[in-house]
């Protein structure tokens, strides 16, 4: 069953390459809507605890190397793949008619991401999340706007560079399983007992830390970010920000925090700056933007800031706000990039001083787009401010002045967004536009939407399932970060007795 | 008076090898000019009868010629990669060089060489196989005729060679000199019995093997011929050459060093390691520059020899295993490239200029898709058969306590990101210029090699636990355990 999440997807992309061009998006859709349905019905299974995860599937992968291919689900890795398997099935079916290449690539697309999320195995992780990025890749070069080749190019240098540091880093883990077990060993609840010095911590820790902070990404690390998010087709956009970002973010979780958790400690006050700096840099361009669709890019740099920052507190609320506004992210980002999608494509421009009107042309979009718009900004009652608010909690527990940093970040949320708002749905037409087509949504993109819609009210209202399913595995993080902090005082080591 | 044994079934591919080659020189003679490229198809034959040949030998050593040759493990996994790249070459050689009999009977007498040389354990046949493969491949470096670069290549080849042939058995007769012995492990046992009787001439012999060698392997600084000669040689030659010779040449480095020279007593991994890493830099670096895609390949070619010696540099079992790994890793993915780069041109090497892949997709899907995989996997990204070679290369270098080894392959990996990945992005930009300067049909054995290097740098990549277990078969061979 587990393993139907990843070759579900897999399969479905072989197979369209044998089905006529015309019916490549309906077979994707149908691919990704099976997918999602055998998501849901993994939920059970996430919670039937035996050790660090609910399920495991493990084979003998490369004996000699003592790589397994192994999955597993708990309640983290659940959240996200159903969160993956969601946004691919709205976003892959988003735009009409293209080529079905197309369709196979954002197939493979969603299996790596899947991959990423149930990975037992590190070695098997790093598999997914280089793989990943090749479909990615050749989305943006292949459907991308005006500037997509070099857009890609750098996204893919980007990507790729630092994630090999992280291969010497995976290399030496298992090899300290030699040392210490007897045996090489990727497991990643093996390599959870293993005992690590502090220098080697340190370093292990930078190199999957910068892989990760490019990913997701952060200041300095995000100039790939405009380009490709600009230049990607809106439902790869989609992918990119909802998706990959949080392969990233549920890197921290799973593989910084538990397996170097002094260096954790030592590298929590850094990461914690490049958060706030990501919080308030990502606010402060996206406010100055003309370009519709780098104002979301650069409000998800501020906001998964706000994630990196939930992450960086090492506290168990700031990991439970961190998780929560990830899934909440997921959601919003995806449905701004693809709502604003449509826009773009009925308008044939993203400059929002051409823009104006939508909501005497398209009421509908201009409804849907306020929902997604007042959800990202945090509104009470919709499902973006529990995770906010969350994580604000647990920040300001352990560090009050990041809290209060952070919080101007929220403010500046309103003012871009409301400002986004604005320019695309009220105010007069610029001259000339009238005669484009008329910018309305259509019916199977409602139809497409709404469950992102509908989730951001009823995770507005009870937010609850999410912090419950993630409970189990944040808790066994916190212990591990907190045995560290007890056995090597550092600076923060008040941090995890609270 | 003592003959030695021969027995012949220890270089029972070697002689299937020969047969052939007589057989085609012979055959050549009834048949009419225009039909010679028939012998191609005989050379396949020969060559796949040599590969089928194989699995029955392996399980039992076969010892020949008194001691000189060893068919074990070790050996028959290298000559499977050399017999591999000898079929590519057949199998792109009908279109490109209009073969004929001595083109057949060229390729296999110089996998022949290569076969000797690295199932030679004794000074003088090493120094035969050395000298049976270079041969051959001076005169197919040279065999476009009717072009300037390829006589250049041939010339800058044959010198280049002739000097390293020189070292070599120079570095030889050191060896011979301060030991009394010529078989490896005579000498081996002569180091660790008499040590310290002419310290400096095992240095020296050392020294001078490994630079004899490294010009074969094209390791920085004996590498200026590399880029030239693979330009201007045919491309199926130019396959052959970068696959073949390193398999040849890595054997026999591998072999020398780890059997003959213990390297606690003969100081010879400091000098490996440094030659590895500048290799691996210069050659990722040098490459960034090119535009014409077999200097490309050239280049590249010399920087992944470097990630190979890193493995020998880790001196232990687990490195020559990694480096078998990768040699064989290296032989798809780089015979895979070359014979797109084959199949796309035709006769006169049109479109060798990387600026001629824009925009290849979209009227060469097949051959563009499996350029891509290739160039991927040359990246080491997942799950093509180059990601786990790295792997085990960087596993056998941390294992080794050398982690500065790891991170220097890990910033040439990262360097050749962007030369690797530059024609794939130029490949998938659309372009409004409809004219191709390709050939507008491959010979379909060309079509052939790249499907099967294609599902070797597939099946390997995803499952290399394959071959995984036999490489081990083979390093026990050479540490003889």
């Amino acid at each position: 069953m587990l393993e139907l999440l990843f070759f579900l997807p897999v399969a479905g992309a072989l197979l369209l390459l044998l089905l006529p061009e015309k019916a490549a998006r309906g077979g994707a859709f149908a691919v990704a809507v099976v997918t999602l349905v055998v998501s849901l019905l993994l939920i059970p299974s996430a919670f039937a605890h035996s050790g660090a995860y609910g399920t495991v599937s493990s084979v003998t992968w490369v004996p000699a190397w003592g790589v397994h291919w192994a999955l597993g689900l708990d309640g983290l890795s659940l959240v996200l793949s159903i969160l993956t398997a969601l946004v691919s099935a709205v976003a892959i079916a988003w735009t009409p008619a293209r080529q079905r290449t197309y369709y196979v690539l954002f197939l493979l697309l969603e299996a790596f991401s899947l991959g990423t999320f149930l990975a037992a195995d590190l070695f098997m992780f790093y598999v997914f999340w280089e793989a990943m990025i090749i479909p990615a890749y050749l989305l943006i070069a292949g459907y991308g706007g005006a500037r997509r080749a070099r857009a890609a190019l750098k996204f893919l240098i980007y990507s790729l560079a630092p994630s090999l540091l992280m291969l010497v880093a995976v290399v030496t883990l298992g090899y300290e399983a030699f040392l210490q077990f007897g045996s090489w060993n990727f497991s990643l609840p093996v390599l959870r007992h293993l005992v690590l010095p502090t220098s080697v911590q340190m370093w292990l820790f930078a190199a999957f830390a910068v892989a990760f902070l490019v990913k997701i990404p952060a200041f300095p690390f995000h100039s790939w970010m405009p380009e490709a998010y600009a230049e990607s087709p809106a439902p790869v956009t989609a992918m990119l920000s909802a998706v990959l970002s949080k392969t990233a973010l549920y890197g921290f979780l799973r593989i910084a925090l538990p397996l170097m958790p002094v260096a954790a400690h030592r590298f929590a006050p850094v990461l914690g700056v490049l958060a706030l700096v990501s919080i308030l840099y990502g606010a402060l361009v996206a406010l100055t933007q003309r370009d519709g669709k780098l104002v979301i890019g650069y409000s998800s740099l501020s906001h998964l800031g706000l994630v990196l920052l939930g992450i960086a507190a090492l506290s168990y609320t700031g990991l439970e706000g961190a998780v929560l506004q990830m899934v909440n992210h997921g959601i919003y980002a995806a449905a701004l990039f693809l709502l604003f999608g449509v826009v773009e494509e009925r308008l044939g421009t993203r400059d929002l001083q051409a823009m104006g009107g939508l909501e005497a042309r398209g009421p509908i979009l201009a409804g849907l787009f306020l929902i997604a718009v007042l959800t990202a900004l945090g509104l009470p009652g919709l499902q973006g401010f529990a995770g906010e608010i969350t994580v604000l909690t647990g920040v300001y527990l352990v560090q009050p002045v990041w809290a209060w940093i952070a919080v101007i970040a929220v403010i500046l949320a309103a003012a871009y967004f409301i400002r986004l708002f604005q320019k695309v749905v009220h105010g007069t037409p610029p001259a000339g536009s009238e005669g484009g087509g008329r910018p309305e949504i259509s019916g199977v993109q409602i139809a497409l939407v709404a469950p992102l819609i509908l989730l951001m009210f009823v995770l507005g209202l009870y937010p609850n399932p999410v912090p419950r399913a993630v409970s189990h595995p944040l808790r066994s993080v916190t212990q591990s970060v907190r045995v560290a902090a007890t056995s090597a005082p550092t600076a923060m080591s008040e941090v995890a007795g609270k | 008076m003592n003959f030695p044994v021969i027995n012949p079934v220890s270089v029972l591919p070697e002689i299937i090898l020969l047969a052939t080659s007589v057989l085609g020189l012979f055959v050549a003679l009834f048949l009419p000019e225009r039909r010679g490229h028939a012998l191609n198809y005989l050379g396949m034959v020969g060559v796949l009868a040599a590969l089928a040949v194989l699995p029955a030998l392996w399980g039992k050593v076969q010892v020949g010629f008194g001691g000189a040759i060893v068919a074990d493990h070790f050996a028959l996994a290298m000559d499977a990669a050399i017999l591999i790249s000898a079929l590519v070459a057949f199998l792109l050689g009908l279109r490109e060089v209009e073969p004929g009999a001595d083109y057949v009977a060229l390729v296999l007498w110089a996998a022949l060489g290569m076969m000797v040389l690295t199932s030679a354990v004794e000074l003088l046949s090493i120094f035969l196989g050395l000298e049976v493969l270079s041969l051959p491949l001076y005169i197919l470096a040279g065999f476009r005729r009717d072009r300037t670069t390829s006589k250049e290549a041939a010339m800058k080849y044959l010198l280049v060679g002739a000097f390293s042939s020189g070292m070599f058995l120079y570095g030889l007769s050191f060896l011979y000199g301060a030991t009394g012995q010529v078989t490896l492990s005579g000498i081996q046992t002569a180091i660790l019995q008499n040590f310290t009787s002419h310290p400096l001439f095992l240095e020296l012999g050392a020294a001078f093997v490994i630079i004899g060698l490294a010009f074969k392997l094209a390791l920085v600084p004996f590498h200026q011929w590399v880029p030239d000669v693979y330009e201007g040689s045919p491309t199926p030659v130019a396959a052959f050459m970068s696959v073949g010779t390193k398999a040849a040449a890595f054997g026999a480095l591998a072999r020398i060093l780890t059997v003959a020279l213990p390297a606690g007593l003969v100081h010879w991994q400091p000098l490996i390691a440094f030659v590895a890493v500048l290799t691996l830099l210069f050659g990722n670096l040098a490459a960034l520059r090119q535009t014409n895609m077999k200097r490309m390949l050239g280049y590249s070619g010399i920087a992944q020899a470097g990630y190979l010696v890193v493995a020998i540099a880790a001196n232990s079992q687990m490195g020559i295993g990694a480096g078998m790994f990768y040699l064989i890793a290296y032989a798809f993915m780089n015979l895979g490239a070359f014979a797109v780069v084959a199949a796309l041109s035709g006769q006169n090497e049109e479109g060798a200029e990387i600026a001629s892949y824009r925009g290849l997709v979209y009227r060469r899907p097949w051959l563009a898709s499996a350029m891509t995989l290739f160039l991927l996997a040359l990246a080491s990204i997942p799950p093509l058969v180059g990601f786990p070679g790295k792997f085990y290369i960087l596993r056998a270098a941390v294992a080794s306590g050398g982690v500065l080894l790891a991170v220097a392959i890990v910033i040439g990996t990262m360097i050749s990101l962007y030369y690797y990945l530059r024609p794939v992005l130029l490949m998938f930009t659309r372009t409004e210029d409809a004219t191709s300067p390709f050939a507008e049909k491959a010979h379909w054995t060309a079509h052939v090699a790249v499907g099967a290097m294609l599902v070797g740098t597939l099946v390997l990549g995803i499952l290399p636990g394959l071959i995984t277990g036999p490489l081990q078969h083979a390093v026990h061979a050479i540490y003889g355990l």
